[in-house]
């Protein structure tokens, strides 16, 4: 009895749940509303068939419970209620069918005035691949692939010359353009989905898959990677930024072709050294850093991070939390290096700077405490998880935009992580891979570990 | 269709009831039991080889496979070894089949030799496949290569452990009749021995085919199959 | 032996050779009875196992940054086992090495399965792969974290934790599972197919038989779809192949692979793994229509048609595997086959859902813990079939799959559900085994638990999947579309889940503590009608039947014949011997 009346209970439980929860799709901003309809279409269907059979099983449960004076009915079949039965639910089901089949066809039939974007997936982010302007795509191959050449373009395809590149997490789209979004990935299976567009495709290493949608309401999209990619899986993330005609074309015009990319970069280390004159003060003669000015090493680092973060600092990504106060400094100081070519030869000068070595380097009095206080063997198994992208030997990794984090002083790296665990580092939106540290330093849950795994990293040596 | 006759009785109606227990008698035949099991075991070497063979035909068709027959320097435009490892198993097959009209008639001797000569010539096909596994080292057709050469040492290696697996079922055979004495049970198990024998046979044969083949026949294949 | 031919059942074990010491008693047992007891402890100790990691990615899904031992590593690693462990480790080898080793023999009226000693073969090589997979627990990198569908080329990729050896001997365990189960598997199949007493043809079977047979097919003609996948993973894992491996980086680096196709994997892996669905259903189904059946003293509603549902379901189940893969980027125009052959499988489904509801019908219920459960099944089981019906629409499926969704779908359909009856078989022919009944307190504790519990946990789950949560995911972080309140929604389905996972630990005392200190049941407690019940010795004995084996008049459902006395035939009662009322009155006076 007590059974009757709970699933009576469970079924009015779960349609007001249903009816009353916040929890459901994201508005939609895509063109999609065919599925969406769908989905609804379903939902009734199956939602009568749940009511109508629970109720059903509470109502005979109720009526034919246990009586010592009652016989069960002996009745073997009834062919005629089961060959009804089996109509009616071929009938229900065949309903449901039919729209999405229908819906279906639509979603594998390509509009002829798409215009075509490349999605490229890699462990753990996304970039973007634009056919410019002879609407074609270049080809590539994984052999291709260099810290150069990212995408793998073959140079001798006159197709992919004029390719238009977007080295970032973050794609534009045209509003009520449709759009063919081409899927290739260079590692793993990955997954391209955005909720508000309700589509999603899996990208396949060594094969080209697609998905089309039409993008209808302007605004930025987080693009999930929704298909188990590795351990970071979690972060990778991408953003689409859908633009009116106006905005798009600023953005495309910002775009470097593929040719543009493998010429543009040549840096002068000379004029490096000269530009570099007015950060010494804080970050020494060397690049070696100093404790007392709040300053890291930056010697020896790696170019593409330095460019980015001095990027970042100038363009007021980086630096501008009022709880940064050493970022503050440095998104002021940045201010010297006049445009990116002085970025560039400064980067070009610090990375080819020779890191200074372990032992002559003088540790500080609070990095000696820090190091001390810190268990290098706890540390050790949670930088496990740093090692992915950061390197066995924390050397950083290009592909993986995880800068070397050997030799880097102690106090700076607690400093970062607590930064990132913050938010004060990492969560302005133009900062394209700080959301995956925010995310990443979230494993480290206290203060201990932070410490335990700087001293971790703090006990490596520092290779280059 | 017997089965979808007897699917189709009303098992609460006692009208049938005679006709019902026909079919259930009650005695257990040890000898068409393991038959039965023999057979859903061949179905699931069949589904085993069935699958390997599927997805090697789709891999035909890509652009790296390179067919190990076809060109004069391919191992496998001549492959007379491995006509003569197939001679090796056919020849087993038969004396193990010889082994068991020996043993209706009871001759040890016979019983003996024919054994024998059914592990011997066994045992000289599993030499043999090794043989062409050495061979094609020998002449750079590694494991890694080629996808064709993946699946050759692959296939043959997994139909190579089924012959291995019976080798082990037929030597406990032998061990029982040794201790038994029955040559009842030497007949029954050497039957299934023997069926076992030529359906291993047979899947070899049709490897033999599959991997030995050029190009051109997999494309043939390929696009009837509709890869 | 001297005679080979038609050999009577009935002098298939001498008497004379029943084991003595523990060792050939308990542990080299080949009596199937204690092979099925083996199986199922080793399947609910591990099954416990895997509880224990559901809870641990719980806790972190629930209180992100909360439990220090919990980072993305362990997670995936958690993931991964709980799901291979849950659905290969447990739910089959309990459901066919336990309760299809148990049910098999006695209910066809067999002194025991054909091939005995396969049968503890197949128990020990089970054994082995269980530790196998354990073993991976304690190497370097642990076990591997790929998720239990280990697609490539991610699950041999070193961006994945225990791509070394964790995925290694994952593959080796599922291949030395993978080769127990033929064992048993032809072993239960070819019983029932020739070892049946007098009387008993097929369709006097009792469902339960009928859903343990086709599943077992199922099993054998679906298994080796993941042992080739696994020996070709293996390869390219070992040797270096290019099966499922094409051209491709890992974090960075250039591999040596070229040409093979991921895809191909996955359709050899759901070749599989969606027939082990029903491998792992229609045992329950076959279970759960005989429990009500009994508890409800009425004939199963419409046999012939659950036998032919059955084995449509069967059938049916080889050719819908794609409808996991519609965003896989396979052939698009595979979605239109796929996603009819999925909703047509719907339909012998629906038709099962309906006779139990008309077995019921009519019917004189006994709510005893057992029919409790199984009422809890038909309600699980009709909510995660019917979001099977919406997923398995190709087009629904674009938002929904890949998120919290069809988790929460795939655990009210094949992980409440067939645990569900789990738990009605244990507490229905727990007296069969042990001759005491579990507890009727805890039982009625256990189930409400369970049902309330596992109700709590996944029908707010869907409505994760509908936000558009994904699945595998270590930590959502902040982002647009997810409001604050989804991480509320998540901490009460991890309590829900905590809860429902101590109700366990009463089970577990209620089965410890009833097996030694239960009520006495007597026999037949049920009075059911099929030919377990109704052994010589109580509970049976080696060898199950006396001097002579049971012979088989009627079909396994005669309750509540009309005109007859009691409410229930055994199956082996002749028809002579069927006592007839005479007057009602005076019948019902003498009963009581």
């Amino acid at each position: 009895m007590t059974i009757a009346i709970v699933i009576i209970l469970l079924v009015i439980a779960t349609l007001i749940f249903h009816f009353v929860s916040p929890w459901w799709f994201t508005p939609l901003a895509s063109n999609w509303q065919a599925i969406d309809d769908t989905i609804n279409i379903s939902l009734w269907v199956v939602g009568t068939v749940f009511v109508a059979v629970n109720l059903f099983l509470a109502f005979v449960i109720i009526k034919y419970r246990h009586n010592k004076d009652r016989r069960a009915d002996y009745e073997p079949e009834n062919s005629k209620l089961e060959a009804w039965l089996t109509v009616v639910t071929t009938i229900g089901v065949a309903a449901m069918l039919a729209p999405g089949l229908v819906v279906w066809g639509e979603f594998i039939t390509v509009p002829e005035n798409s215009e075509i974007v490349e999605a490229v997936g890699q462990q753990w982010h996304w970039s973007y691949r634009l056919p410019g302007k002879d609407g074609k795509l270049g080809k590539t191959a994984i052999k291709l692939i260099t810290e150069d050449n990212p995408f793998g373009l073959d140079v001798n395809d006159i197709n992919g010359s004029d390719d238009l590149l977007v080295n970032s997490n973050e794609l534009h789209l045209l509003i009520d353009q449709p759009v063919k979004v081409l899927l290739r990935s260079k590692d793993v299976l990955h997954n391209f989905a955005v909720p508000q567009f309700r589509v999603k495709m899996d990208l396949v290493p060594g094969a080209i898959t697609n998905v089309w949608f039409t993008p209808t309401k302007l605004g930025r999209y987080e693009l999930l990677c929704e298909e188990l990619c590795g351990i970071a899986h979690f972060t990778m993330r991408g953003f689409i930024k859908v633009d009116s005609a106006s905005d798009y074309q600023t953005w495309l015009a910002s775009l470097p072709t593929f040719t543009q990319t493998l010429t543009r970069d040549s840096a002068n280390i000379a004029l490096g050294k000269q530009l570099y004159a007015g950060c010494a003060a804080c970050h020494g003669i060397n690049g070696q850093g100093n404790e007392a000015m709040g300053a890291p090493k930056v010697a020896g680092l790696s170019r593409w991070y330095l460019q980015r973060q001095l990027h970042y600092f100038k363009e007021k990504i980086r630096g501008q939390n009022s709880a940064d106060l050493y970022g503050q400094q440095m998104a002021a100081m940045s201010v010297l290096l006049a445009d990116n070519k002085a970025i560039t030869d400064v980067s070009a000068y610090l990375s080819a700077l020779i890191p200074t070595k372990k032992s002559p380097f003088e540790k500080t009095s609070s990095e000696n405490t820090l190091v001390t206080g810190g268990d290098a063997i706890k540390g050790k198994s949670l930088y496990k998880n740093c090692a992915y992208c950061h390197g066995e030997h924390a050397q950083g990794h290009y592909a993986m935009n995880a800068p070397k984090l050997a030799g880097q002083h102690a106090w700076y790296l607690k400093r970062q992580i607590n930064a990132y665990q913050q938010g004060i580092r990492g969560t302005h939106p133009a900062d394209l891979y700080g959301n995956q540290m925010v995310l990443m330093s979230k494993i480290l849950h206290d203060q201990q570990a932070v410490i335990d795994v700087v001293s971790y990293i703090n006990s490596l040596p520092n290779v280059k | 269709m017997q089965i979808l006759k007897s699917l189709r009785v009303k098992p609460w109606l006692p009208v049938e009831f005679e006709q019902q227990t026909s079919q259930a008698t009650g005695l257990l035949n040890k000898e068409k039991a393991a038959s039965t099991a023999l057979h859903f075991l061949l179905a699931v070497i069949t589904v085993i080889f069935f699958l390997f063979t599927v997805t090697f035909l789709q891999r035909t068709q890509s652009f790296d496979f390179q067919a190990l027959s076809g060109e004069p320097w391919l191992p496998f435009t001549n492959a007379e070894i491995l006509w003569q490892n197939s001679a090796y198993l056919l020849l087993a097959s038969i004396s193990i089949m010889l082994a068991k009209k020996f043993a209706e008639r009871q001759s040890l001797s016979a019983i003996m030799i024919s054994l024998a000569a059914t592990t011997l010539f066994t045992l000289l096909f599993i030499s043999g496949q090794i043989q062409v596994w050495l061979q094609l080292n020998q002449s750079g057709f590694y494991i890694t290569t080629n996808p064709a050469n993946s699946y050759y040492f692959l296939l043959t290696g997994v139909h190579a452990l089924h012959i291995i697996g019976g080798i082990l079922v037929f030597m406990r055979c032998i061990l029982l009749f040794a201790v038994n004495r029955s040559y009842q049970q030497l007949v029954s198990r050497l039957k299934l021995c023997a069926r076992y024998w030529h359906y291993l046979f047979f899947i070899w044969l049709f490897l033999f085919f599959l991997l030995t083949s050029d190009a051109d026949t997999f494309k043939t294949i390929a696009s009837i199959c509709g890869f | 032996m001297t005679k080979m031919e038609n050999v009577a059942i009935a002098d298939q074990v001498d008497e004379s050779s029943h084991p003595t010491t523990f060792m050939s008693k308990y542990i080299w047992s080949q009596d199937h009875k204690v092979i099925a007891v083996q199986y199922s402890i080793t399947a609910i100790a591990v099954g416990l196992v895997a509880l224990v990691l559901s809870g641990m990615m719980r806790l972190q899904l629930g209180f992100p940054n909360e439990f220090s031992f919990i980072d993305p590593s362990s997670y995936l690693q958690f993931v991964t086992m709980h799901g291979m462990i849950m659905v290969i480790y447990l739910l089959t080898a309990l459901l066919l090495g336990g309760f299809g080793n148990y049910l098999i023999p006695l209910m066809i009226g067999a002194r025991d399965m054909v091939f005995p000693f396969l049968n503890m073969l197949s128990y020990w090589i089970y054994l082995l792969s269980v530790l196998v997979l354990l073993a991976s627990f304690f190497v370097s990198g642990g076990p591997t974290g790929a998720g239990w569908t280990l697609y490539p080329p991610q699950a041999i990729l070193s961006g994945t934790p225990g791509s070394g050896a964790g995925i290694l001997l994952m593959l080796i365990s599922l291949a030395i599972f993978i080769v127990a189960f033929t064992m048993g598997g032809l072993n239960y199949v070819t019983t029932i197919l020739q070892a049946r007493t007098k009387g008993m043809t097929l369709m006097r079977m009792p469902l339960t038989l009928w859903g343990i047979f086709v599943a077992t097919i199922l099993g054998l003609l679906a298994f080796p779809a993941l042992l080739v996948s696994a020996i070709m993973m293996i390869f390219d894992k070992v040797v270096g192949t290019s099966f499922f491996m094409p051209a491709i980086l890992s974090l960075g680096q250039t591999l040596e692979h070229s040409g093979g196709s991921p895809i191909l994997f996955q359709h050899l892996f759901w070749f599989f793994g969606h027939p082990e669905v029903y491998i792992v259903a229609l045992p329950a189904f076959g279970m759960v229509s005989d429990v009500i059946s009994v508890h409800a003293r009425k004939n199963i509603f419409g046999y012939r048609m659950m036998v032919w549902a059955i084995i449509a379901i069967g059938g049916l189940s080889f050719v819908v595997w794609a409808h996991h893969m519609y965003v896989s980027g396979m052939n698009p125009y595979f979605g239109f086959f796929f996603a009819t052959t999925t909703l047509i499988i719907a339909i012998p489904t629906a038709l099962k859902v309906y006779n139990w509801l008309l077995t019921l019908w009519r019917g004189n219920i006994h709510l005893t813990v057992p029919m409790l459960f199984a009422i809890g099944f038909i309600f699980t089981f009709t909510h995660g079939g019917l979001t099977g019906l919406m997923l398995g629409n190709v087009i629904i499926d674009l938002p929904l799959s890949d998120t919290f969704f069809v988790v929460a779908h795939f655990h009210m359909v094949m992980g409440v559900s067939p645990i569900m009856v789990l738990f009605a078989a244990i507490y229905h022919w727990f007296p069969l085994l042990t001759g005491r009944f579990l507890n009727n307190k805890l039982g009625k504790f256990h189930f409400w638990g369970t049902f309330l519990g596992t109700y709590a946990i996944y029908l707010p789950m869907h409505y994760l999947g509908f936000l558009g949560v994904p699945r595998r995911y270590y930590a959502m972080g902040e982002t647009d579309f997810i409001p604050e309140s989804a991480q509320t929604l998540n901490a009460g389905i991890t309590v829900s889940a905590i809860i429902v996972g101590l109700v366990q630990v009463v089970f577990i005392f209620n089965l410890i503590w009833s097996t030694f200190k239960g009520k006495k049941s007597g026999r037949n407690p049920w009075q059911a009608t099929s030919l377990e019940w109704q052994t010589a010795q109580f509970p049976p004995g080696h060898g199950n039947w006396g001097k002579q084996l049971p012979q088989v008049y009627r079909w396994a459902y005669d309750y509540s014949v009309p005109k007859v006395k009691d409410d229930f035939i055994p199956q082996n009662v002749a028809p002579r011997d069927v006592e007839y009322l005479t007057d009602d009155k005076n019948n019902n006076q003498r009963d009581k």
